[in-house]
């Protein structure tokens, strides 16, 4: 017998899995991951590492691995709410949080699944012919992307629990989104900018207001790339801005946004 | 131990009072119907039985597991028919079934089909439920419920979307499962459902429980109870006053120019027509019957508006109710001890269109 989360996140898989636009919306990270491993030789300086394969993939995934993960997200229980088969689901002996959970798994492992495939294509097209093979960094390549596919599913579907129509799903994903992954950065570089050009600062920003904007997923991806994959770069700074702490930050991402989901969903009147 | 046990339980959506301080116990085994008019709480009751609202105040248990706090217990001993559910998107109608056997976890291997044979869907099994009739899905759905022999059957308008055969086999289902010793609890507004099933019934209206007794209970608070419809030439200006001052007449109404619709007690209905000959009134037609529920239903239910609004809007067209002041007291008299409170006490913002009105979130 199968416990119940298994039963639920099969069957959203498979309902998922047969749609054309999240088949669409799951080829977007794979060809742009093959489309760099193929390119990437080409148009770089040699070392031709799968080590810098990662810095080089790394700014495309930044924007369009948190769109995928939002729309894979956040239709998952505002979907469902709006039909009503949420409440024959519910009337059942399962808890609530079960189903978020499995849906979370189920949509997650969308997701990762055919994204780590391409990585593990993308560097046999790095490696052949020319380039060096480095087995720790492919390693954790996939682990980093696999750690902010899994961020930005667990936005999606926080905001699919948080709110009643699919609609202000959408909405409340793509405002995170965009302040994440857009509006975060540009803040951080006027910023900078207004405080080098009144003479405050020479150089970077001081490390405690570093460390604020290495909050955001995009920024603790990056970090963690430079960090673990891309064995020509380092991180520098203080112990904070280490690509530990980044670690924790991003793991903290994909924790978070679902706990509060889950814990605002228990307890909401659904009718 | 009782199989659903409310206690003043009540729910306030911002300052609309979906349910007011209701108390009710239906004990195991009985079939219990739960009737009302839109809007008037039934589906909250549900909800907040089925743990997808909470209580304002008050609580309710199902078998003694707080339907709260204990909800996976309590839903383990409930089978479910839902109001306002959707089949579940890619699974087929035994994939359904397999699905409810697995939420149960029901351990020995539960063939689907008997449940689908069960409920009619047998051919039908294989094709995916989105692409099922309404009927078909409300089939479904009760299968669903009766999976796994549960001690509890709750259903909500179970008869929406069925035909008339799916009606009378969904009643030999419920005779069926009560025989097994489950205990049935159904929501309608659809009365003759209800009357042909149910030990007990309870009425809701706007929010408040006023009143809780058997059907026979029911027709014997409400006097006579007999209908008497009569087909006449053509009206007179004074004919219906002239009717309603005949002793034992209850209500006497007009729906349209040639017919007289009168309730009065058994005795009268002579006197009535032989009233109607000596004002001069040929009488072309007329026939009898007992009051079913759903007359002494809409009885209740508008006697009650009657007197919480203080105007009669139906007055000017379907004639005078003569005896509200005595079927006020009827009400009354009606009130079993799992009663809650009087009608007069209903709250005013209770009045009308909670079901639809209420907020989601």
């Amino acid at each position: 017998m199968t416990s119940q989360w298994q039963q639920v996140a099969r069957q959203d898989w498979s309902q998922a899995v047969e749609q054309r636009s999240v088949k669409v919306l799951l080829a977007l990270p794979v060809v742009i991951i093959l489309l760099s491993a193929y390119l990437y030789p080409v148009i770089s300086q040699s070392p031709i590492t799968t080590g810098r394969f990662g810095s080089f993939v790394r700014g495309l995934l930044r924007v369009v691995i948190p769109i995928v993960g939002v729309l894979l997200g956040y239709n998952a229980i505002v979907g469902d709410f709006e039909s009503g088969s949420l409440l024959l689901m519910l009337s059942l002996p399962q808890r609530r949080r079960t189903i978020v959970f499995a849906r979370y798994i189920a949509r997650a492992g969308l997701l990762i699944i055919p994204t780590v495939i391409a990585v593990v294509a993308g560097a046999g097209l790095v490696v052949y012919p020319l380039g060096s093979f480095e087995p720790l960094s492919v390693v954790m390549l996939i682990s980093i992307i696999a750690g902010f596919s899994a961020t930005w599913v667990s936005v999606g579907v926080a905001a699919s629990t948080l709110v009643a129509t699919t609609r202000r799903a959408l909405g409340l994903g793509f405002a995170t989104v965009i302040l994440f992954a857009i509006v975060w950065d540009t803040i951080e570089n006027v910023l900078r900018g207004v405080l080098l050009s009144t003479d405050i600062i020479s150089g970077r920003l001081p490390e405690p207001i570093q460390f604020v904007f290495a909050l955001s997923p995009g920024n603790a991806f990056s970090t963690l790339i430079t960090g673990f994959v891309d064995t020509t770069q380092e991180v520098t700074g203080a112990w904070y801005l280490s690509e530990w702490i980044a670690a924790i930050v991003l793991l903290a991402w994909v924790v978070g946004p679902l706990a509060i989901g889950v814990f605002r969903f228990e307890r909401r009147d659904l009718q | 131990m009782s199989a659903i046990d409310a206690r003043d339980i009540s729910k306030r959506y911002g300052t609309v009072t979906a349910l007011d301080r209701v108390s009710l116990t239906v004990e195991s085994g009985e079939i219990f119907g739960f009737l009302g008019p839109n809007g008037a709480g039934k589906s909250t009751f549900l909800n907040l039985m089925l743990g997808f609202t909470h209580p304002s105040a008050g609580s309710i248990s199902v078998f003694d597991y707080d339907c709260q706090h204990e909800g996976v217990m309590a839903r383990e001993r409930i089978g479910v028919l839902p109001e306002g559910y959707d089949v579940i998107d890619h699974l087929t109608g035994r994939q359904h079934i397999e699905y409810a056997i697995e939420a149960k976890q029901i351990d020995d291997n539960a063939d689907p089909l008997n449940v689908l044979d069960r409920v009619g869907l047998t051919e039908d099994a294989g094709r995916m439920a989105t692409e099922y009739s309404k009927g078909m899905k409300q089939r479904l759905v009760l299968g669903m419920a009766l999976t796994g022999e549960p001690d509890l059957l709750l259903l909500d308008e179970p008869t929406a979307g069925l035909d008339p055969t799916g009606a009378a086999e969904l009643r030999s289902i419920i005779r069926e499962e009560n025989e097994r010793g489950a205990t049935i609890f159904f929501s309608s507004h659809v009365l003759e459902q209800v009357e042909a099933v149910c030990d007990r019934v309870g009425i809701l209206q706007n929010g408040t429980l006023i009143a809780v007794d058997t059907i026979q209970g029911l027709r014997g608070s409400l006097g006579g109870g007999t209908k008497l419809e009569i087909t006449v030439d053509s009206l007179q200006n004074g004919t219906l006053n002239t009717i309603q001052e005949i002793e034992g007449v209850e209500t006497a109404v007009t729906p349209d120019n040639s017919t007289i619709e009168a309730t009065c007690t058994n005795d009268a209905k002579m006197d009535i027509l032989v009233g109607l000959r000596d004002a001069g009134i040929d009488v072309v037609n007329f026939r009898t019957q007992e009051a079913s529920l759903e007359d002494m239903f809409i009885e209740y239910t508008e006697t009650d508006q009657f007197h919480n609004n203080n105007t009669n809007h139906d007055n000017a067209d379907h004639g005078v109710t003569n005896a509200s002041g005595k079927k006020k007291e009827n009400n009354h008299g009606s009130q079993s001890g799992e009663q809650s409170e009087p009608a007069e006490e209903s709250t005013a913002e209770s009045e009308s269109g909670l079901e639809s009105g209420v907020p989601s979130e």
